[in-house]
């Protein structure tokens, strides 16, 4: 990285953002996000995605987790995976409707991996590989998670808007 | 109702929010003197990358500058009493102050938050002292919020108010924590909850500090 204002402001933003994911809540994400910049800092960089991704990762794992097993259900691999391919995570999708409120309380109900692979795929559009390098895991288990995540979203925004009409 | 596809949700949802706009800029400063500073490669040491951290401390000064007060204070005498720094009506156990300012109040605050059922919290008191030691001849001021019972808490809340820190509160505290915030910015630069953070804090303050003559 040339170390450009706009591209670190850039990293700053997606690293917010993939806190948020973890946390559900602004102010903690903001404190996260300021907490691994620091330690990058403290490291003498690289100021890249996945040290800064990681650096937040492990931050949240360490502060807001207080050293607990990380609840990692076994998962076995996705049944499309392919060596060598790059499933497409996010394939057509039907319409869903969202009320303000709605996405956000059914975010608030899914486990912290669940938000971070939703939005490391949906938002940020990384590879499985790529989520993989992020968050320490097999590709398999990516795969595996964002199918099973998207498929609990989908249920809870539906169980939201009927329990909100 | 918004009617669209489930990823364009969460893109909608994830990118409605930000960073706050000051602490971006803070952070993205920092990283640009670290990167910009020199390319080497290799392994810098310990004192290589605390000079780094204190050329960055400069140059966030000079963006500090630009959009916050700046106090001058004077230096060499010894300070008041704690009696003398208390706001009055507040007991010694809330308002405890370790070292403060005698004539402005500084834009930096050290907050501790205490309670007396707090496993943590005698954990986190030994650093805030030495803290306290280290930096008693600059420019912020350690302030206590003893947060133990309901009568404790009001109080603190009040020298929060006289202080001008009450966006303290906009979240829920836990005790056995510290914050380093900017009182003209309103922004928290640092927060404490293990021992092991006692280095970004003192980073998050040298960074923070005007540099000394």
């Amino acid at each position: 990285m040339k170390g450009s204002s706009a591209e670190l402001n850039d990293l700053v933003q997606r690293g917010y953002r993939f806190a948020l994911s973890l946390t559900h809540d602004s102010a903690r994400a903001e404190d996260l996000v300021q907490d691994a910049w620091f330690a990058v800092l403290k490291a003498g960089g690289p100021w890249t995605r996945g040290y800064v991704f990681a650096a937040i990762r492990n931050r949240f794992i360490d502060h807001y987790r207080r050293g607990k097993l990380v609840a990692m259900e076994p998962l076995r691999d996705h049944p499309d995976e392919q060596p060598g391919s790059e499933t497409q995570l996010w394939p057509d999708e039907e319409a869903a409707y969202a009320e303000n409120g709605t996405l956000g309380r059914a975010l608030g109900r899914l486990r912290p991996e669940e938000r971070a692979v939703l939005l490391l795929s949906a938002v940020e559009e990384y590879t499985a590989r790529e989520i993989a390098e992020f968050l320490d895991w097999p590709r398999g288990t990516v795969l595996s998670m964002v199918h099973r995540a998207r498929g609990k979203l989908r249920q809870l925004v539906q169980d939201e808007s009927g329990s909100a009409a | 109702m918004s009617r669209g596809n489930l990823k364009d949700h969460l893109t909608d949802y994830y990118t409605a929010g930000s960073i706050k706009p000051q602490t971006a800029k803070r952070l993205t400063a920092l990283a640009q003197v670290d990167i910009n500073g020199g390319a080497e490669s290799s392994p810098r040491s310990p004192v290589e990358r605390w000079s780094r951290v204190m050329y960055a401390a400069a140059a966030c000064l000079a963006i500090a500058l630009m959009g916050i007060g700046y106090w001058v204070f004077p230096g060499g005498e010894e300070q008041g009493s704690l009696a003398d720094s208390q706001p009055a009506g507040l007991s010694d156990r809330t308002a405890e102050v370790v070292s403060s300012r005698s004539d402005a109040l500084p834009g930096l605050v050290a907050v501790k938050f205490h309670a007396d059922w707090c496993g943590r919290s005698p954990v986190v008191a030994p650093i805030f002292t030495e803290l306290a030691e280290k930096y008693g001849n600059r420019p912020v001021l350690f302030v206590t919020f003893d947060i133990t019972n309901e009568t404790t808490q009001q109080q603190a809340r009040y020298l929060a108010s006289s202080l001008g820190i009450d966006f303290v509160y906009e979240r829920p505290r836990e005790s056995g924590m510290i914050l380093l915030v900017d009182r003209v910015s309103k922004e928290t630069l640092a927060t404490l909850r293990e021992t092991r953070q006692q280095p970004q804090m003192e980073t998050a303050l040298a960074l923070a500090l005007p540099r000394k003559p």
